[in-house]
Protein backbone atom coordinates (compact mmCIF):
# COMPACT_ATOMS: atom_id res chain seq x y z
CA UNK A 1 0.00 0.00 0.00
CA UNK A 2 1.67 3.38 -0.99
CA UNK A 3 2.34 5.99 1.83
CA UNK A 4 3.06 3.22 4.47
CA UNK A 5 5.58 2.38 6.60
CA UNK A 6 5.06 -1.41 6.59
CA UNK A 7 8.93 -2.05 7.59
CA UNK A 8 9.17 0.67 10.36
CA UNK A 9 6.17 -1.10 11.55
CA UNK A 10 7.48 -4.50 11.42
CA UNK A 11 11.05 -3.48 12.87
CA UNK A 12 9.09 -2.22 15.76
CA UNK A 13 6.99 -4.63 16.48
CA UNK A 14 9.79 -7.29 16.66
CA UNK A 15 11.52 -4.79 18.77
CA UNK A 16 8.40 -4.04 21.03
CA UNK A 17 8.32 -8.02 21.56
CA UNK A 18 11.42 -8.73 22.18
CA UNK A 19 11.70 -5.72 25.14
CA UNK A 20 8.25 -7.04 26.43
CA UNK A 21 9.64 -10.02 26.62
CA UNK A 22 12.55 -9.50 28.35
CA UNK A 23 10.43 -7.29 30.80
CA UNK A 24 8.77 -9.86 31.88
CA UNK A 25 11.46 -12.48 32.68
CA UNK A 26 13.84 -9.55 34.45
CA UNK A 27 9.88 -9.08 36.19
CA UNK A 28 9.62 -13.26 37.19
CA UNK A 29 6.42 -13.39 35.27
CA UNK A 30 8.24 -16.27 32.85
CA UNK A 31 11.00 -18.87 32.90
CA UNK A 32 13.99 -18.29 30.76
CA UNK A 33 12.17 -21.72 28.12
CA UNK A 34 9.32 -19.82 28.04
CA UNK A 35 7.66 -19.40 24.38
CA UNK A 36 6.64 -16.29 24.19
CA UNK A 37 10.54 -15.17 23.55
CA UNK A 38 9.77 -17.10 20.55
CA UNK A 39 6.33 -16.09 20.42
CA UNK A 40 5.76 -12.59 21.14
CA UNK A 41 8.22 -10.96 18.75
CA UNK A 42 6.83 -12.74 15.17
CA UNK A 43 3.65 -12.09 16.63
CA UNK A 44 4.27 -8.20 17.08
CA UNK A 45 6.51 -7.66 13.76
CA UNK A 46 3.57 -9.33 11.67
CA UNK A 47 0.92 -6.75 13.70
CA UNK A 48 3.43 -4.13 13.14
CA UNK A 49 3.63 -4.93 9.67
CA UNK A 50 0.03 -4.92 9.40
CA UNK A 51 -0.50 -1.57 10.43
CA UNK A 52 2.57 -0.02 8.79
CA UNK A 53 0.61 -1.63 5.41
CA UNK A 54 -2.54 -0.32 6.73
CA UNK A 55 -1.44 3.36 8.02
CA UNK A 56 -3.22 5.20 5.23
CA UNK A 57 -6.17 3.65 5.92
CA UNK A 58 -5.83 4.05 9.30
CA UNK A 59 -5.15 8.01 8.69
CA UNK A 60 -8.48 8.29 6.65
CA UNK A 61 -10.45 6.52 9.43
CA UNK A 62 -8.69 9.39 11.89
CA UNK A 63 -9.73 11.75 10.08
CA UNK A 64 -13.37 10.74 9.53
CA UNK B 1 9.42 -27.37 28.79
CA UNK B 2 10.91 -29.36 31.31
CA UNK B 3 13.85 -31.55 32.31
CA UNK B 4 17.16 -32.27 34.13
CA UNK B 5 19.79 -34.17 35.63
CA UNK B 6 19.88 -36.72 34.02
CA UNK B 7 22.60 -39.15 35.95
CA UNK B 8 24.11 -38.17 38.39
CA UNK B 9 26.77 -35.24 37.65
CA UNK B 10 23.83 -33.72 35.54
CA UNK B 11 21.54 -33.34 38.17
CA UNK B 12 23.88 -31.57 40.57
CA UNK B 13 25.69 -29.47 37.71
CA UNK B 14 22.10 -28.20 36.74
CA UNK B 15 21.75 -27.56 40.52
CA UNK B 16 24.70 -25.33 40.94
CA UNK B 17 24.37 -23.08 37.81
CA UNK B 18 21.53 -21.37 39.10
CA UNK B 19 20.75 -20.07 42.05
CA UNK B 20 17.79 -19.22 44.31
CA UNK B 21 14.36 -20.34 44.60
CA UNK B 22 13.04 -23.32 42.14
CA UNK B 23 11.56 -26.28 41.63
CA UNK B 24 13.11 -30.20 40.57
CA UNK B 25 11.56 -32.81 38.46
CA UNK B 26 12.96 -35.93 36.95
CA UNK B 27 10.68 -36.54 34.50
CA UNK B 28 12.47 -39.78 33.13
CA UNK B 29 14.44 -42.05 35.30
CA UNK B 30 15.08 -45.84 35.17
CA UNK B 31 18.52 -46.09 36.34
CA UNK B 32 17.41 -44.50 40.08
CA UNK B 33 19.90 -40.70 39.21
CA UNK B 34 20.57 -38.54 42.21
CA UNK B 35 22.88 -35.88 42.92
CA UNK B 36 23.42 -33.35 44.98
CA UNK B 37 24.87 -29.69 45.20
CA UNK B 38 27.02 -27.68 47.89
CA UNK B 39 27.08 -23.84 47.37
CA UNK B 40 29.32 -21.46 49.41
CA UNK B 41 28.46 -17.87 49.12
CA UNK B 42 30.87 -14.86 49.37
CA UNK B 43 29.83 -14.19 53.29
CA UNK B 44 30.32 -18.19 53.86
CA UNK B 45 27.07 -19.25 54.05
CA UNK B 46 26.66 -22.82 52.65
CA UNK B 47 23.67 -24.33 50.82
CA UNK B 48 23.20 -28.05 50.05
CA UNK B 49 20.43 -28.91 47.32
CA UNK B 50 19.31 -31.99 46.18
CA UNK B 51 18.65 -32.49 42.57
CA UNK B 52 15.27 -33.73 43.06
CA UNK B 53 13.82 -31.03 45.80
CA UNK B 54 10.72 -28.93 45.00
CA UNK B 55 12.40 -25.86 46.16
CA UNK B 56 16.02 -24.68 46.22
CA UNK B 57 17.88 -21.60 46.80
CA UNK B 58 20.78 -20.89 46.25
CA UNK B 59 23.45 -18.26 47.19
CA UNK B 60 25.52 -16.40 44.65
CA UNK B 61 28.83 -17.66 44.01
CA UNK B 62 31.77 -18.56 42.22
CA UNK B 63 31.53 -22.57 42.26
CA UNK B 64 29.78 -25.04 43.40
CA UNK B 65 30.66 -29.03 44.67
CA UNK B 66 28.92 -31.28 43.05
CA UNK B 67 28.23 -34.99 43.60
CA UNK B 68 25.84 -37.43 41.46
CA UNK B 69 25.13 -41.27 41.53
CA UNK B 70 23.04 -43.70 39.93
CA UNK B 71 22.37 -46.93 41.21
CA UNK B 72 21.89 -49.04 38.18
CA UNK B 73 25.27 -48.52 36.34
CA UNK B 74 25.43 -47.52 32.89
CA UNK B 75 28.35 -47.99 29.93
CA UNK B 76 28.43 -46.08 26.92
CA UNK B 77 27.20 -43.56 28.12
CA UNK B 78 26.52 -40.07 27.95
CA UNK B 79 24.91 -36.58 29.07
CA UNK B 80 24.26 -33.10 29.31
CA UNK B 81 22.92 -30.08 31.15
CA UNK B 82 21.76 -27.07 29.13
CA UNK B 83 19.94 -23.64 30.50
CA UNK B 84 17.10 -22.83 27.96
CA UNK B 85 16.78 -19.27 27.06
CA UNK B 86 13.51 -19.39 24.56
CA UNK B 87 14.15 -21.51 21.70
CA UNK B 88 18.25 -21.62 22.29
CA UNK B 89 20.06 -23.82 24.35
CA UNK B 90 23.47 -23.09 26.43
CA UNK B 91 24.98 -26.49 26.90
CA UNK B 92 26.46 -25.93 30.30
CA UNK B 93 28.39 -29.21 30.22
CA UNK B 94 28.37 -32.80 29.17
CA UNK B 95 30.39 -35.82 29.24
CA UNK B 96 30.58 -38.70 27.66
CA UNK B 97 30.01 -41.09 25.56
CA UNK B 98 32.26 -43.07 27.47
CA UNK B 99 32.75 -47.08 27.74
CA UNK B 100 32.56 -47.02 31.92
CA UNK B 101 34.66 -49.99 32.35
CA UNK B 102 35.85 -49.38 35.81
CA UNK B 103 31.82 -49.47 36.11
CA UNK B 104 31.89 -46.19 37.97
CA UNK B 105 28.39 -45.53 39.43
CA UNK B 106 29.23 -42.10 41.05
CA UNK B 107 30.98 -38.58 40.03
CA UNK B 108 31.90 -35.57 42.15
CA UNK B 109 33.66 -32.41 41.13
CA UNK B 110 33.64 -28.32 41.11
CA UNK B 111 31.65 -26.20 38.62
CA UNK B 112 32.51 -23.10 37.97
CA UNK B 113 29.21 -20.83 38.11
CA UNK B 114 29.33 -18.74 34.50
CA UNK B 115 29.96 -15.03 34.88
CA UNK B 116 27.19 -14.23 33.14
CA UNK B 117 24.40 -16.13 35.62
CA UNK B 118 26.12 -14.46 38.32
CA UNK B 119 26.16 -10.98 37.14
CA UNK B 120 22.37 -11.36 35.89
CA UNK B 121 19.64 -10.04 37.68
CA UNK B 122 17.19 -12.43 39.87
CA UNK B 123 15.61 -14.59 37.31
CA UNK B 124 13.85 -17.64 36.56
CA UNK B 125 16.37 -19.63 34.75
CA UNK B 126 15.46 -23.43 32.84
CA UNK B 127 17.98 -26.10 33.11
CA UNK B 128 17.10 -29.22 31.77
CA UNK B 129 19.81 -32.52 31.55
CA UNK B 130 19.88 -36.31 30.97
CA UNK B 131 22.31 -39.21 31.63
CA UNK B 132 21.56 -42.27 29.34
CA UNK B 133 23.67 -45.03 28.48
CA UNK B 134 22.71 -49.17 27.69
CA UNK B 135 20.99 -50.06 30.77
CA UNK B 136 18.70 -47.03 30.79
CA UNK B 137 18.22 -43.37 31.06
CA UNK B 138 16.92 -40.54 33.23
CA UNK B 139 16.38 -36.80 32.58
CA UNK B 140 14.42 -33.88 34.08
CA UNK B 141 14.26 -30.01 34.96
CA UNK B 142 14.86 -27.48 36.79
CA UNK B 143 13.76 -24.03 37.20
CA UNK B 144 15.81 -21.64 39.46
CA UNK B 145 16.67 -18.11 40.11
CA UNK B 146 20.10 -16.95 40.28
CA UNK B 147 20.27 -14.55 43.33
CA UNK B 148 20.70 -10.92 41.87
CA UNK B 149 21.43 -7.80 43.61
CA UNK B 150 18.73 -5.09 43.49
CA UNK B 151 20.97 -2.61 41.20
CA UNK B 152 21.30 -5.51 38.85
CA UNK B 153 17.45 -5.95 38.54
CA UNK B 154 16.73 -2.68 38.94
CA UNK B 155 19.00 -1.50 35.93
CA UNK B 156 18.02 -4.58 33.64
CA UNK B 157 14.00 -3.70 34.44
CA UNK B 158 14.87 -0.05 33.50
CA UNK B 159 16.73 -0.95 29.97
CA UNK B 160 13.72 -3.29 29.28
CA UNK B 161 11.37 -0.57 29.96
CA UNK B 162 13.24 2.37 27.38
CA UNK B 163 13.63 -0.44 25.06
CA UNK B 164 9.96 -1.20 25.28
CA UNK B 165 8.87 2.14 24.99
CA UNK B 166 11.54 3.12 22.09
CA UNK B 167 9.81 0.28 20.12
CA UNK B 168 6.08 1.39 21.28
CA UNK B 169 7.32 4.46 19.95
CA UNK B 170 8.18 3.32 16.61
CA UNK B 171 4.86 1.41 16.09
CA UNK B 172 2.79 4.30 16.64
CA UNK B 173 4.70 6.03 14.48
CA UNK B 174 4.25 3.26 11.68
CA UNK B 175 0.76 3.78 11.88
CA UNK B 176 0.84 6.75 10.46
CA UNK B 177 1.34 7.10 6.65
CA UNK B 178 4.13 9.60 5.46
CA UNK B 179 3.45 12.29 4.77
CA UNK B 180 4.43 13.89 0.78
CA UNK B 181 7.07 16.87 0.93
CA UNK B 182 5.12 19.98 1.49
CA UNK B 183 8.38 22.34 1.96
CA UNK B 184 10.04 24.14 -0.87
CA UNK B 185 12.96 26.12 -1.98
CA UNK B 186 12.95 29.85 -1.43
CA UNK B 187 10.51 29.64 1.11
Amino acid sequence: MKGGRPFLGAFSGFFLGLFLVFDFFVLKVIASDSGLFLVLPIALAVVGLVVGLAAPALDRLRRN
Amino acid sequence: MKRILGAAAASAIAVLLVAAPAGAEITRDTIGCSGTAAVTADDGTAVTVDAAATAVKIPRADSALWHGEINKVTHDHEGSVDLKLGPVSFNLGQWGPTANNQNKGTADGVKDIPALLRQFPSVKWKLTGYHKGIEGQCEGEMTVEVEGSAASTGAAAVAGLAGTAAAAAGLVSASRPKRPYQGGYGR
